[in-house]
């Protein structure tokens, strides 16, 4: 829970303090300060863990996920943030289609688990379910969106009518 | 001058088809980075994963920065973090210069910021304007105030001028009584 709350916060107050910056240097920026202070305090717990030994071994996993960090921290964090400013901060439109996320992500695990065999995961009644939830906030956000269009149209129908009769004063 | 309703409309909903579009990039994008980071977060301890984690993302930092705006605005940006827990703008930015408050106001010497001991060492004198009517034309400034940096310069009209301590943090903190002739669109050299 606390990663969808403080991402959506992050790009609200990001798209309503600095609505008039670039996109791309304000994400800069973040990724700046924030690791000037995290970097150092992970090192040195890092260090006082482990002693820092990266063994090669695990050169393949760091490669996969700064592939990862940078698909979706970098460049995803910096379309999120356009996206929030050509709708206006409009953060409840954005994030209805990050609900397609866990299903973007299954599909990616399916495809991914024939090399890596960690990814493997069962589908049964309970995946069905948890796809069911996701679906239904964005079933009702279409045909909410389908109503409200509709009703719009024929609105303006009713206005461009021509030679509508006007009762006499 | 205003939009049509029509303009409007379709304006609003190309905006909203291009949100759309990102929004779904981007679903697609941090869809990646479960999978992609499993192995990484199985085989690291926490430290040693938020550390790789931020180190990748400083180096999507240049390539973040390809356009001359979003350099121009990144030196602005960074040049303000020092400022973060300062009072005092020491150095200021033409990025920040553009967004400063500019109106004409009145000169308020009851202000309890006026000629408060503070204001005075920062200012390096005793400025303090003399008792006059609020409406006297002769304190007739032009304000350039940096939304919560709390600095202002006066460029008195026939006045001297100097710096005072403006205390309003945030635009929308300026009492109504402030805004005599509305806005100047005059950009700043601020030369503080």
């Amino acid at each position: 829970l606390p990663v969808p709350v403080l991402w959506a916060l992050s790009g609200s107050l990001v798209g309503k303090w600095f609505a008039d910056v670039d996109e791309s240097a304000c994400i800069a920026v973040t990724f700046i300060t924030a690791a000037a202070v995290v970097v150092p305090v992970t090192l040195a717990v890092a260090y006082a863990q482990s002693g820092l030994t990266i063994k090669t071994d695990i050169l393949p996993a760091i490669a996969l996920l700064a592939a990862g960090t940078i698909l979706a921290t970098g460049f995803g964090r910096v379309l999120y943030q356009k996206a929030l400013t050509v709708t206006d901060n409009n953060n409840g439109f954005v994030s209805i289609f990050f609900l397609l996320i866990p299903g973007f992500t299954c599909l990616l695990s399916l495809w991914m688990s024939r090399w890596i065999s960690e990814l493997k995961f069962t589908v049964g009644p309970l995946f069905y379910l948890g796809l069911g939830l996701i679906a239904a906030p964005i079933l009702v956000f279409l045909w909410q969106s389908k109503k409200r269009s509709s009703g719009r149209t024929a609105l303006q129908e009713m206005d461009m009518k021509p030679g509508m009769s006007v009762d006499p004063v | 001058m205003p939009l049509p309703p029509e303009a409007k409309y379709v304006a609003e909903q190309s905006g909203l088809l291009r949100g759309a579009l990102y929004a779904l990039t981007t679903a697609a994008l941090l869809a990646t980075q479960a999978p992609l980071s499993l192995l990484g977060a199985k085989r690291l301890s926490a430290a040693e994963f938020i550390c790789v984690t931020e180190l990748v993302l400083l180096l999507c930092v240049p390539f973040m920065l390809r356009t001359q705006r979003s350099r121009e605005h990144f030196r602005a940006l960074i040049s303000s973090v020092s400022n973060l827990g300062k009072f005092r703008n020491s150095a200021p930015d033409r990025a920040a210069g553009d967004r400063a408050i500019c109106l004409r106001t009145w000169a308020r010497p009851s202000h309890r910021d006026f000629g408060s001991p503070q204001s005075r060492s920062f200012l390096g004198g005793d400025h303090r304007l003399p008792h006059r009517r609020e409406e006297d034309p002769h304190l007739l400034m032009d304000v350039h105030a940096m939304p919560g940096r709390g600095v202002c310069r006066r460029d008195a009209s026939g006045g001297k001028s100097g710096r005072y301590l403006f205390p309003f943090r945030s635009r929308s903190l300026i009492p109504p009584h402030f805004w005599r002739q509305g806005w100047r669109c005059r950009c700043p050299s601020f030369g503080l």
